[in-house]
């Protein structure tokens, strides 16, 4: 009995055989017909079973077969902390179910746990009723109050058929049921951990997406910048403002992931990065956030309108202004319409029409990727640039955004 | 500025007709006029599912270049009614193959940024039955 009890125990071991072997006149003590040792074996076996259940049912069901074996025990059931229904395990063929709110045991278990001390009642002359149709007289009741960061406010063993626990088995009840406690604490948090494990690997994905989305449209740019320069001077001169207006938008959409960049933050940084004086420009609209994808090709437009008025157009003058204005219209259809107007611009040199990457973002990118209605002109005024943007999961940030 | 042709003629692509379902812009005219420099003729191509696969109802179409995620919508839907015709697809994809659904896990899958010339062999070698390039 004793090697058998060492066996099970392995982290007490050693301190157990020594004491043993140091008292030899105890060791007549502890032969297999001590009551003592053999309540101890049977709770030992039971906490053991208990700590090594793997998920909340199966902690149940260890909770269950550990009280029949400790103390006869038929069952155990146990209530949530939201009191949203009730858990039943029973030993013996071992099943998990789940009771209504409203059942008369749960009453009795919450009431009893919201004492916050060990109660017994007796003979409450309690019938449970399983989802299985089973029945039964729950004649005694043992609950214990639980610590709710288990996710329980308490559990309760149940006796049958006549069958009632001893004194020395109930003080070892509250023992068994804690150990529960922590085992169902412990399973919610490897739960939590493995939901948080979920969404850290579609968070990684999606950054994983957008990289290398970001490294195409890099790529494209600098492609299209190598077609149109006229010398390498500009090529350099484009391509490394046209990188950092990219890489303000990643910025922005950094500090913004959850709700999206505001445009009239976005409109805002291109032109303070670009040395626009503040009474050049006037920003009028409604709080608006981009999605990411429509943040990213908005910024880009918006740096080539800005390149643009600062070679040829109101950027040039001190007078010159740009009024950068949107509404939202919800019909016909929902639709962000977003203006580009310079004004005090003496005469648009001829080079303003040539067709350069920002035309390529207004005539194709916005109409293909966000299914925009474009139109750019330019009068003696200044250029005009109008980019209607229907309002869907491309262009506007929704609560419930991808991710996978 | 412009990648040279590849592989032994100009055109190995002739007479092919290659649906292209590609959200970025950028990506999928880099990939249209590759493909269109080398014989092919693209059809779309489309920025979401919905347009894609109206384009497989409306136009023959002898293999598909795919890009999964179409702005947080998924291009498996197009990808199932491609393998029920039989036609060839290829994916492109920023993604780990893991997030491939297992009876697509046999499709030829080619990461981005892509690499134009493995695109070209790779649309070579899914339509290599095709009698538009035996002949050639």
């Amino acid at each position: 009995m004793l090697s058998r009890l060492v066996a099970e125990l392995p982290g007490g071991a050693y301190r157990i055989r020594a004491s043993a072997e140091a008292q030899p006149e105890s060791r007549a003590m502890t032969s297999a017909d001590s009551p003592d040792l053999d309540l101890s074996r049977r709770l030992n076996s039971g906490l053991r079973r208990i700590a090594s259940a793997r998920g909340i049912y199966a902690v149940f069901l260890a909770t269950a077969t550990a009280a029949q074996e400790l103390a006869n025990a038929a069952g155990v059931c146990a209530v949530p902390a939201d009191r949203s229904h009730c858990v039943i395990a029973t030993s013996g063929k071992g099943s998990v179910s789940t009771l209504d709110p409203s059942s008369s045991l749960q009453q009795l278990v919450t009431g009893a746990a919201a004492a916050g001390e060990t109660i017994v009642q007796h003979r409450p002359l309690m019938e449970v009723e399983l989802p299985s149709g089973q029945r039964f007289l729950a004649e005694t009741l043992l609950t214990v109050p639980v610590s709710t960061d288990s996710g329980y406010l308490g559990l309760a063993f149940f006796w049958r058929d006549g069958l009632t626990p001893s004194a020395a088995e109930l003080t070892l009840l509250p023992g068994l049921a804690w150990t529960t406690c922590l085992a169902l604490k412990s399973q919610r948090h490897e739960n939590q951990l493995q939901h948080a494990r979920i969404e850290q690997r579609s968070q990684i994905a999606e950054i994983e997406h957008r990289a290398r989305n970001l490294l195409a449209t890099i790529r494209s740019i600098v492609r299209r910048s190598g077609q149109t320069a006229e010398s390498p001077d500009e090529f350099a001169s484009h391509l490394e403002a046209r990188i950092s207006a990219l890489a303000r938008t990643q910025g922005a959409l950094l500090i913004d992931q959850q709700s999206g960049p505001e445009l009239e933050d976005l409109i805002r940084a291109e032109l303070t990065a670009n040395a626009v004086r503040e009474n050049q420009f006037i920003i009028t609209g409604p709080s608006w956030r981009l999605a990411p994808r429509a943040a990213e090709t908005m910024a880009l437009t918006l740096h080539e309108l800005t390149m643009n008025a600062l070679k040829f157009g109101a950027f040039t003058r001190p007078d010159g202004r740009v009024e950068v204005s949107w509404t939202i219209e919800s019909s016909p259809a929902p639709t962000l319409r977003w203006r580009w107007t310079e004004s005090n611009v003496r005469s648009a040199p001829a080079s303003a029409h040539r067709r350069g990457f920002g035309m390529e973002l207004i005539e194709r990118v916005l109409p293909y990727e966000l299914g925009a209605v474009t139109r750019y002109s330019i009068a003696d005024g200044g250029a005009h640039c109008e980019i209607d943007l229907p309002i869907n999961e491309r262009t506007a940030v929704t609560i419930d955004r991808i991710p996978l | 500025m412009r990648n040279k042709p590849v592989g032994e003629h100009d055109t190995p692509l002739a007479g092919l007709r290659v649906l292209v379902v590609e959200d970025d812009y950028f990506i999928a005219e880099e990939i249209c006029s590759t493909l269109r420099e080398h014989g092919a003729e693209i059809v779309g191509p489309s920025p979401d599912v919905e347009q894609g696969l109206r384009l497989i109802e409306s136009r023959p179409i002898d293999c598909a270049v795919l890009d999964i995620n179409l702005q947080g919508s998924f291009a498996f839907g197009i990808a199932n009614e491609l393998r029920q015709r039989g036609t060839p697809a290829i994916f492109v994809t920023g993604y780990d193959v893991s997030v491939l659904p297992g009876e697509f896990k046999s499709f030829a899958r080619l990461e981005k940024p892509v690499n134009l010339r493995v695109l070209l062999q790779t649309v070579q070698a899914a339509c290599a039955g095709h009698p538009a390039l035996q002949e050639s």
